[in-house]
């Protein structure tokens, strides 16, 4: 019976991998959109984008939309196990705790495995650097630092409501209470590796580049780190709560209708969330004029 | 623009490509007192140097009074030098012009410099900080 459920299982991922990997191959094929996302990439970060860098830059970019997939790709077998077995086993006091308690590491780690790749190549021998060192707190404004808090403090609030749900005991409120601190260690360990990794450039020009994207690393990895856990836990506590679906009573019959507001609600946070951290997005070269004496 | 550029072609070694670039940023104001500088490993990686030049570059600014290790903390710009380290730059400032006038270039100079150090050192002379 185990046999079948994982054959089943195994056929379901790789149809879905195979379909997903050939969307994928598709979207790859298309040298032209990641040219124009090379170049709206540019406008939007106000650095220049000279033909000779152009391919490089479209092709890191094609790269890392790349990886993603390919890390999602792995990755999903363990996510995907996790959500079926909650909600086929519905023994949410077994597993919401062990689940909380692994989130923050997980998304930690993934996010980190993440900006591995690509990376950026110097076009020729000559090489260009800063003469300073820059730390993770350049890569944020005050206000995306708090929504940052916010992620992490929501997490942990969202994270006590399910464990007050399911009467977990004493042990599970501290370890729950320590993985986001290991969490939060394993970020910060990451996110100054990110910023302290060697660049590669020839010229000024391509320090810029080498600057933004990883500054876009370091800035992409800790909303993740912040703020899914807090979303994914927000999605367990609907599933405990039932709060997809209302039950209603007509004449002769019980019906269930879909609630809207457990999927727009991360939706919405998603989009705030967006719209703050536009506002960092320039921050790479405000640390390079403030070093450089002309900001 | 503090910035850092290291010529593979250049008859000058790299790390003094990397010391002097240094030196003249922190003298001219562009990195100030107590900037931090990138760890030795960080910049021999953007450079494409090996760790050990660049740790020579650093010793010698070091060395110069131009920077301070604080231990784990890294390598930061130093501050306003004492009055005995200035007393030491004018004294080999004097010199270098005397040696200019007698023809040396300022390696030929520094070469004389360690030979008699080598030479005449006396026992249980300590560096001046």
């Amino acid at each position: 019976m185990i046999a079948h459920h994982f054959l089943n299982y195994l056929i379901g991922y790789s149809i879905g991998a195979a379909i997903s990997g050939l969307f994928m191959l598709i979207f790859l094929l298309r040298r032209q959109r990641w040219l124009r996302r090379a170049d709206k990439l540019a406008r939007q970060s106000n650095i220049a984008l000279p033909l000779w860098i152009e391919y490089e830059v479209a092709g890191f970019l094609r790269n890392e939309s790349l990886f993603a997939w390919f890390v999602t790709t792995l990755t999903l077998p363990v996510t995907n196990t996790v959500i079926v077995e909650l909600v086929m086993d519905q023994n949410w006091a077994k597993w919401f705790p062990w689940t909380l308690v692994g989130l923050p590491l997980y998304w930690a780690v993934v996010g980190y495995v993440l900006s591995l790749w690509p990376r950026w190549k110097a076009s020729n021998q000559y090489r260009v650097t800063h003469l300073v060192s820059r730390s993770v707190r350049d890569a944020f404004t005050p206000a995306e630092f708090a929504a940052l808090i916010l992620g992490v403090l929501l997490g942990l609030a969202l994270g006590a409501w399910g464990l007050r749900h399911v009467a977990a005991p004493a042990a599970w409120w501290l370890a729950g209470a320590a993985a986001f601190g290991v969490g939060f260690v394993a970020w910060h360990h990451a996110a100054r590796s990110i910023m302290n990794r060697p660049s590669s450039a020839s010229d000024e020009i391509e320090l810029g580049w080498n600057d933004l994207l990883r500054f876009r690393q370091v800035r992409g990895f800790t909303v993740t780190v912040a703020w899914t856990p807090a979303v994914m836990v927000f999605l367990l506590d609907c599933m405990m709560a039932s709060a997809f679906t209302r039950k209603f009573t007509a004449p002769g019959e019980v019906g269930y209708q879909l609630e809207w507001w457990p999927i727009l609600l991360p939706i919405v946070t998603l989009v705030l969330l967006t719209l703050v951290f536009r506002q960092g997005r320039g921050l790479w070269r405000r640390a390079w004029l403030d070093h450089s004496g002309l900001g | 623009m503090a910035l850092l550029v290291l010529d593979p072609m250049s008859s000058i070694p790299p790390y003094e490509q990397v010391r002097s670039q240094l030196a003249a940023a922190i003298e001219s104001g562009r990195l100030g007192p107590a900037t931090q500088l990138p760890t030795v490993r960080r910049l021999a990686g953007d450079l494409g140097l090996a760790v050990n030049t660049v740790a020579r570059a650093y010793r010698e600014l070091e060395l110069a009074g131009l920077v301070e290790t604080r231990g784990r903390a890294g390598t930061f710009v130093a501050g306003p030098p004492s009055q005995t380290r200035q007393l030491a730059v004018d004294a080999a400032r004097t010199f270098l012009r005397r040696m200019r006038e007698l023809g040396f270039d300022p390696a030929g100079a520094v070469a004389v410099v360690r030979h008699e150090a080598e030479r005449t050192i006396e026992p249980g002379w300590a560096p001046q900080p």
